[in-house]
This record gives C-alpha cells, structure tokens and sequence, in this order.
C-alpha cells in the first residue's frame, strides 16, 4: 500500500505492507536510521518517537496507523549543526556512550521536559523507565536530564 | 623521586574533560551503526539457533526453507567450505554447529532472503532432529 505521511514537518510518501511497523518505514523506506531497532517488541524504547506529540515505540506502530498523523523522530531535533538543548546536555554529561539507545532516551527526555520541565528525581525515572541502556550507563544519563531540567529547557528551546 | 613539572600544559588529556567525538552524531541520530547499513537490494540474514544446551545433531531438513519465496540461501555446517574453527582464547567454536551443538543458541543453519520476515520464516521451517545429551554444566 500507498502511504502518506507526516514526518519531522515534511509530507512524505512510502510504500509499506500492512504488517509493517512505522519504524520499518522510517529507516527502511525513508532513509530515518536515527530511530533504532532492537527488541522490536516495545520493551527497550531505542524506536522512541512521537505520533501526534506523544512517545511512542515505532515498532509497535502499524505503518498504516500512522497516516495522516504527525510523526516526529530524532531528526527532527537538531538544526543542522545546532544541537537541541536535550541532545548537547547528554553531550556534556557524558551520558553517551556505545550510543545505541541514546536517540531514543533523547526523544523521551524531550518529550518529557516539554510536558514537565521541572520534573522530580522519580518523574524523571518514571519518564525513562520506557529506555533499557545496555551500557548501562543510567547515572550520567539521569545527569543529563537532571542538567537540562536545571538549565530550563523552555527558556533555551526557545532562545535557540 | 619528584617529577619536573611539565613546562608546556597538555591539552585534552589527564585532568580535563575532554568531549567525547562520536557523542554529537550519536545524540543526533547521525551515527551509523552495522544495522544501520543499507544498499538497493541487498539480502537479509537470519539464523537458526540450537534450542538445547547439549545435544547430537541427527539430521538438519532446510528443504522446504530452500523452496519457500525470497529465500536466495540456506547455508548448514554441510555447506561451509572449511571446517576451520574460531574462538578468543581456543580456537575450538564451529562456524555453524557440527554433528553436536554445544550451548542454548549456538548457530545451527543460516538463511539470506530479499526481506528480514522471509529469512525469519525459513529458518522457523526448517527442521532438525537432535538426540539430547545429558546436561554438563561447567563452572
């Protein structure tokens, strides 16, 4: 089938079966490689994207169930070498390391201080509990939230 | 034993935080990792895997997997070139799992086909029959 769909703010067009997921168009037919794909069962939060401004796991998106609806990925968050406030917070603490898992946790982070930009250590945990990081490197990442919390992300979004 | 201090300071290197390089790409979505690879009709792999942790291999059937649509190879120890064997600390690991396989997921057959649902599917057609051993563990 013939799809048409929203991403990242562009109309696009691509061609799915009926059991593919999003995240299978988005990399696979739309050339999208920032959102990964790991567990491919909605466990590990490293597909991480917003439909309609809310986080969800591309792959358990069907590609069809996305049409017509706005998708956002992690390409969406830089402007070209000008980094999203999220992203160069996670630079700066550290929090990336083998960095397969760091689209989507920067995603959800996103997601998260847009909604809540001041949240509490267990909202934060809570936001993130979706994002498996097999490095294990919860700590600088939890840094990295905390750091553009604290840096007001509103105020910085909006300067940038 | 006292060190002379170093008259020219070094840069980026003990004492500062130093950026990571690959950080930016990474947080961009930019970086490219092997899953991440792609050419215009390229095949995709998958594998079947041994689901006993020590067992005699009697007969491996890949025939239906072979015949079944998108599937380009299905590939068993029997196809392998060379029974040379690999391994970090002795050389003692089968490319592909020969006459016994050893552990829980050791690699029993291999399948290319045009998509990753196909190989996925030839390798859940494709039969062996085991005869298991006892279990040996070793700590």
């Amino acid at each position: 089938m013939r799809l048409k769909l929203q991403v990242n703010g562009g109309e696009r067009e691509a061609e799915a079966r009926e059991h593919e997921s999003l995240l299978t168009v988005l990399r696979e037919r739309l050339g999208l490689w920032g959102s990964k794909n790991a567990c491919e069962q909605g466990e590990c939060g490293s597909c991480s994207v917003l439909l309609d401004g809310q986080l969800v796991c591309a792959c358990l998106v069907l590609a069809g169930a996305a049409e017509g609806r706005d998708v956002r990925t992690v390409e969406d968050l830089a402007e070209g070498e000008h980094m999203h406030p999220v992203q160069r917070a996670f630079v700066e603490a550290g929090a990336v390391q083998c960095g397969f898992c760091t689209p989507g946790f920067i995603v959800a982070t996103a997601a998260l201080l847009r909604d809540n930009p001041e949240p509490s250590e267990a909202e934060i945990r809570e936001a993130l509990s979706g994002n498996i990081c097999r490095c294990t490197g919860y700590g600088k990442i939890l840094e990295a939230v905390r750091r553009s919390a604290a840096k007001g992300y509103g105020d910085d979004a909006r300067s940038d | 034993m006292t060190l002379a201090p170093t008259k020219r300071k070094l840069r980026g290197i003990v004492g500062e935080s130093a950026p990571r390089a690959d950080a930016p790409p990474k947080v961009k979505g930019e970086f490219t990792y092997g899953s991440d690879l792609s050419r215009e009709g390229m095949l995709y792999g998958a594998t079947l895997r041994s689901p006993h942790a020590h067992a005699r291999i009697l007969r491996i059937d890949v025939a239906r997997a072979r015949q079944m649509p998108g599937v380009r190879a299905v590939m068993t120890s029997d196809d392998l070139p060379t029974r040379e064997k690999f391994g970090l600390m002795r050389a003692d690991q089968p490319v592909l799992a020969t006459r016994v396989v050893r552990y829980v997921g050791e690699p029993v057959a291999l399948v290319a086909a045009d998509d990753p649902e196909q190989a996925r599917l030839a390798t859940r057609r494709s039969r062996s029959n085991t005869s298991c051993f006892p279990r040996s563990p070793t700590w």
